[in-house]
Parts: C-alpha cells; structure tokens; sequence
C-alpha cells in the first residue's frame, strides 16, 4: 500500500524521471526507493541524531538499538563526557582489558565487539540505574519524511532508478546526491559533533 | 531484509522477475558468497571462542571464523599472532614446548585449525564424561561443555576443562542479518554479471561491484580500527 505522506515526493520523482502517469514506477516502487534514498541520506549526513540510556552489565557490553549508525557522543551520569577509544589503545595498556572493573567509567570502546555493541572500560557493578546516555547517529523512521533536502532524495532515487538498468548515468546521478548532502550538511560534518576529534576553524 | 525481499530486489536489478535466467538456490548462493565477502571486508561482525587443544597443541576454529582479532591466554596475557621463523627464533623446537600459551598460529596442512605455543594441552586437565544429570540440565555453568547430544539435544557427553585462553575474531553472519543489505545485493547482482554466460556484463558488473565497494569503505567511519586482512596478517 502506497505511503500516503510520501505523495508529494513521488510526485516529485515521478516528474524527474518522466513518468507521470506511473506506468513505468508504481507507488510500492517509488516508496521503496524513497526509503532507501533516506537512509542512504542518513548514513551519509549523519543528520538524524538518538539517545539512549546505557546500563552496566556482568560483560561490560551493551547492545546498541537497531537503528545506530555511528556513535556521537558518550555522557555519564553526573553529565561528565566519557571519550571514545578505540580497543587497541586499551589493550596496550590493559592487556585483558575486558577483566579490568572498577566503579568509574574511564572509556568507551565501540569497535570491539562487534557493530552495534558498546562496551564500558573498566567493567562496572551492574546496577537498575543508567551509567550514561549514548548519542549517536541513526536511521531514518520507515515510511516517514524526515529530511527537508528534497532534492538529496530525489537525486538518490534517480540513482536508484538508473541502477536498476545498470545505465552507468547512476553514478552522475549518485555523485550529484554526494554534492547535495554535502552542501546542506557542510557545517555540522566540519564540526563532526564529535569531541575527541578536534578539528575545524572552531578550535 | 528477509530472504524472500532479498531475492525480489536481486530480481528487479537483474530483470530476471520470474527466475527465466537464475533460479533461486543459484541467487541464494550468491547471496551467501556476497554476506561473507562484506563481513570479510568490512570486518563488522565479530565472535569469541575458548581455546582448546588436543596433545598436538591444535584446536579448530569455529565454522564462521574469518580472520583473528585479539587473543589472550589463562592469565590475561595478549596470545600474539606469530610465524614460525618467529617461533624457531624464540624457542627453537617450538612444537615441542609446553606451558601457557604466547603465541597463536595457523596449521597450514589443516586449513580451519589453530596451533597455540606453548602448548598448554597439560594445563587444561580435560575430562570426558556422561552427565551425571538424568533431564539432560547441566546442574552449573562450570559444570563442562556438551560434546554431543541426543536427538532431543540433551547433552550425553560433556567437556570439563581449565581455561587456557581465549580469541576474539572477525564472523561472518547470514545474509538476512547484515544491516546494510543493499551492498549485500550490489555484490550479488556483480557476481551474477560475471558469470560466465550469455548474460555476462563486464560493464554493469563494473559498475555494481563499485557501488558494493563505496558502501564498504563507509564501514570505515563506523569501525575505525580495522584488524589485518589474512593476506596482510603475520600468519606466514
């Protein structure tokens, strides 16, 4: 069943690949390429942002929702920032640093366990109230317009659409998608939003 | 994705809708040959194993394992990778030494086994035994490891062993659990472009394979340290 919110946009789309009358693209189609084009959207510009509560476990490691993409930013209970390492750091210095407990976060450790698995340095008692809050980057809602860059998700769906007849215009029209999330994201991608990175004009 | 949207989507790119040119087992394979190749290359998934060894000082290494991460021995150290010019330097014979294990490496005769060095096989005082349990419940968690089982998949042989280590490793996982799914497609759709047929496309497999390979180096953003690829790896 056609998504009724995503009418305008396909209409949109519709235009840009002349076929108005919908005999080449149906509703499903075209709902199903507008979904993909926003999340590639959101993978790419990192825009949506999420939060979640994390809580201590015997492992030390917390499974992240289905929709994280990319950690952004780590805040403990008293509203202090936890950094982000990366395991082999800890691991020089910790050569089992999965044993090591204690009462006080010192890191977080993202790229060990596996995607979508978080891991608290040192492992800490388990308890009912939350250690911090996650914030991360996320895919979009299904079937709902979350993005105002139209024109990014028009783009992206004449990517798809070329893809389709494996017509090697796809990638102009992928490159042009790169360009216009970039142009509407430029400013917060400099900053990155990520504190343990300093970069940009800011610092 | 499940399985049935997986094949609808490969279908709609290859205008192959009611299987005239592939059947579904054919784009199943392909499927499954696409999720191993982007676990392989993204190594996102990652698995743990225990160690243990026969006299040999030889273990297997689970069916999913792609390439090795980190490994520690029963004291917490770091089992390090290593060759065996590395091994012959240190300790001469080294197939002939015993005692907690420094170094992992692989059995080149036995593709999918792993030798430690030391060997630690007298330190691990493995037992076999039948449960003494009568519904099958090991009482608790230290209790062993089922060996084999039933029909019922009660267990009817157990392991009990000290532990002598540990590895974390890069896995490979079914198709229809990877999230980005639309590479998995773009990979199976390139394979199907190369096969030597009547429908070989050198040109659109180009172009699918480089879409597959774009969307796997933006898994580089996600996990930053990415460990050595076997070929790169200090196995041989």
């Amino acid at each position: 069943m056609a998504v009724p919110s995503f009418a305008p946009l396909r209409e949109i789309v519709r235009k840009s690949i002349r076929d108005l009358l919908g005999l080449v693209w149906d509703d499903t189609a075209l709902d199903y390429a507008i979904n993909e084009a926003q999340r590639e959207y959101a993978i790419l510009s990192g825009s949506f942002l999420a939060k979640v509560n994390v809580f201590a476990t015997e492992s030390g490691v917390f499974s992240l929702p289905d929709n994280f993409l990319v950690p952004v930013k780590f805040i403990d209970a008293k509203g202090y920032e936890v950094r982000f390492y990366s395991w082999r750091n800890i691991h020089d210095k910790y050569p089992d640093f999965r044993r090591v407990t204690g009462t006080e976060l010192h890191a977080i450790i993202t790229d060990f366990d596996g995607y979508g698995k978080l891991r608290l340095f040192p492992r800490i008692p388990v308890s009912m109230k939350p250690v911090g809050t996650l914030y991360y980057q996320r895919l979009p809602k299904q079937d709902v317009i979350e993005t105002k860059n139209v024109r990014a998700i028009e783009l992206h769906s004449l990517f798809q659409a070329f893809m389709i007849d494996a017509n090697p215009s796809a990638s102009v029209y992928y490159n042009q998608f790169v360009q216009a999330v970039n142009e509407e994201s430029s400013i917060q991608r400099g900053m990155k939003a990520r504190s343990s990175v300093r970069r940009g004009r800011f610092f | 994705m499940t399985e049935e949207n997986y094949l609808k989507t490969i279908r709609a790119f290859l205008h192959d809708p009611d299987g005239q040119v592939f059947d579904d087992s054919e784009l199943l394979t392909m499927l499954d040959t696409a999720a191993k190749t982007y676990c392989k290359d993204t190594a996102l998934y990652r698995g743990s194993f225990s160690f243990f060894v026969n006299e040999n000082g030889t273990g297997k290494l689970p069916e999913d394992y792609i390439d090795f991460v980190a490994g520690w021995n029963r004291d917490g150290f770091h089992v390090e990778m290593a060759s065996s010019d590395v091994l012959n330097g240190e300790y001469g014979n080294y197939l002939t030494v015993k005692g907690i294990s420094k170094y992992i490496y692989e059995d080149l005769e036995n593709i999918g086994e792993y030798h430690l060095c030391p060997n630690p096989y007298d330190l691990q005082n493995a037992v076999f035994f039948v449960p003494q349990s009568p519904n099958g419940i090991l009482p608790f968690p230290t209790y062993g490891t089922p060996i084999t089982g039933n029909g019922y998949g009660i267990p009817v042989f157990v392991r009990q062993s000290e532990h002598i280590g540990d590895a974390t490793y890069v896995k490979t996982i079914p198709f229809d659990r990877i999230h980005d799914y639309i590479a998995v497609v773009y990979h199976a759709v390139y394979q199907a472009y190369t096969i030597d047929s009547d429908f070989r496309d050198e040109a659109k497999a180009r172009l699918f394979y480089t879409q597959y390979r774009g969307r796997v180096a933006r898994v580089g953003n996600v996990m930053r340290s990415m460990p050595k690829t076997r070929s790169e790896a200090k196995f041989y």
